[in-house]
């Protein structure tokens, strides 16, 4: 018989989250992206609660099936709800560290206030080429060092 | 995909008056926000860059996201789903501003109506941040944040059209076509009057902030302020021109034909 998922398991589920990512930034989990508000466990019933990153995020409903499955998929659950909430407000600082570095790596250049950094030569001779992007989370910039675009995660 | 579920019940717990009067608010914000993104996206393809192309449509994307945002608060209330806001009601039973509904006239009759429209929906938004009704402040923070980019755009768009020549000649023309037709875009219907109540400020300052902030962009832009209408409550009452019947009509035309059709 599968172990009941007790309270103190929520971890077991905060650590799978962080192998789930947002499927419009594949190389980012949603822990990384900061999106997961709060988890709560109780015998073998999981919330979730998620922050939006932008309310018109067209990949919001899609995230909430992928979560909701894949904590399905774990033994000892059997029955996780997924609500996106506006308790607090999802900003831009939320990003950890690794989330930052995993944007640069897959050439997206992190959130940041001053003149955006080329994710692929580093170069500050950079210039915003368009306050919008492939997503609504996303501006885009060009490398006059390297001379390629890029994209910019925005800053919210 | 659900919200959360915690103010659903404050909302609901609101005496009947108040709770209408918050319906009648949301209402108004969420018609403004898709008949906006409507337009907006059809600029798609159609925009004089594909940078524009891609404002346009990111644009269209945020307003539609917003619209949903109220809609899904209208849906709780009154125990039904988003697609009946969208697709099944009537021209009369919307209440969008006039001005929104408005075909789409040339590209700077189009950036002109994004920056009037987002000048006066980043007024409003500041003043349902500080509302009672938690998650639709924290909402409204959060808008508040996303609009900030679409106001820089469309600033800077402004600027661009203003420094002369045929884009000069073009947004002068926009602004005399436009201004006529802002009579019920500062407007709250039926809940100016508790309007106090709900935001903690009154219709008539929000108004004067809107088009003090409007006089002063397009005085530093050496453009001619027009006359400001007198307010009305036109499209805050469902009174709609043919333009809305339009929107509507291509809106809703695969709904109508599919019925059935899961979105």
């Amino acid at each position: 018989m599968d172990a009941a998922l007790g309270n103190n398991h929520s971890q077991a589920v905060w650590k799978h989250l962080e192998n789930i990512a947002d499927p419009e930034l594949p190389a980012v989990s949603l822990v990384d992206l900061g999106i997961v508000h709060r988890v709560e466990t109780e015998e073998n019933r999981v919330k979730v609660e998620l922050l939006p990153t932008f309310i018109g995020c067209p990949a919001l409903s899609v995230i909430a099936d992928v979560v909701a499955r894949e904590l399905r998929s774990l033994d000892g659950v059997e029955s996780v709800d997924v609500q996106f909430v506006y308790d607090t407000l999802w900003t831009s600082e939320r990003l950890t560290e690794r989330g930052k570095l995993a944007l640069k790596r897959y050439g997206i250049a992190p959130p940041s206030l001053a003149q955006p950094v080329c994710p692929y030569c580093d170069s500050v001779e950079t210039e915003l080429t368009s306050r919008f992007g492939p997503a609504p989370c996303r501006m885009v910039a060009y490398c006059h060092h390297c001379q390629q675009p890029f994209e910019v995660f925005k800053t919210l | 995909m659900k919200d959360s579920t915690t103010a659903e019940i404050a909302l609901e717990r609101l005496p009947k008056e108040q709770r209408e009067a918050w319906q009648t608010v949301l209402l108004i914000l969420a018609d403004d926000e898709l008949a906006a993104g409507h337009r907006a996206s059809e600029w798609l393809g159609l925009a004089p860059s594909v940078e524009e192309d891609i404002a346009f449509a990111s644009i269209a994307q945020d307003e539609l996201g917003h619209a949903r945002f109220y809609y899904q608060w209208l849906a709780r209330l009154e125990n039904t789903d988003v697609d009946a806001f969208v697709f099944r009601r009537p021209s009369a039973d919307w209440r969008n501003a006039v001005f929104l509904e408005r075909v789409r006239g040339d590209f700077a009759e189009a950036m002109l109506r994004v920056w009037l429209y987002d000048e006066w929906d980043a007024i409003r938004l500041k003043a349902l941040a500080s509302c009672s009704f938690a998650p639709l402040a924290v909402g409204a923070k959060k808008m508040l944040c996303e609009e900030e980019y679409h106001l820089e755009h469309a600033r800077a768009w402004m600027k661009r059209l203003a420094s002369g020549g045929e884009a000069r000649v073009r947004l002068t023309t926009a602004l005399a076509h436009s201004f006529p037709a802002l009579a019920d875009l500062a407007d709250f219907g039926s809940a100016n009057f508790v309007l106090p109540e709900l935001l903690g400020v009154d219709i008539h300052s929000l108004r004067d902030e809107w088009k003090k902030e409007v006089a002063e962009r397009l005085e530093a832009l050496r453009l001619v302020c027009p006359a400001w209408p007198e307010p009305q409550s036109g499209g805050r009452m469902g009174r709609h021109t043919e333009d809305m019947q339009e929107l509507l009509s291509t809106m809703t035309e695969v709904s109508r034909w599919l019925p059935e059709v899961s979105w």
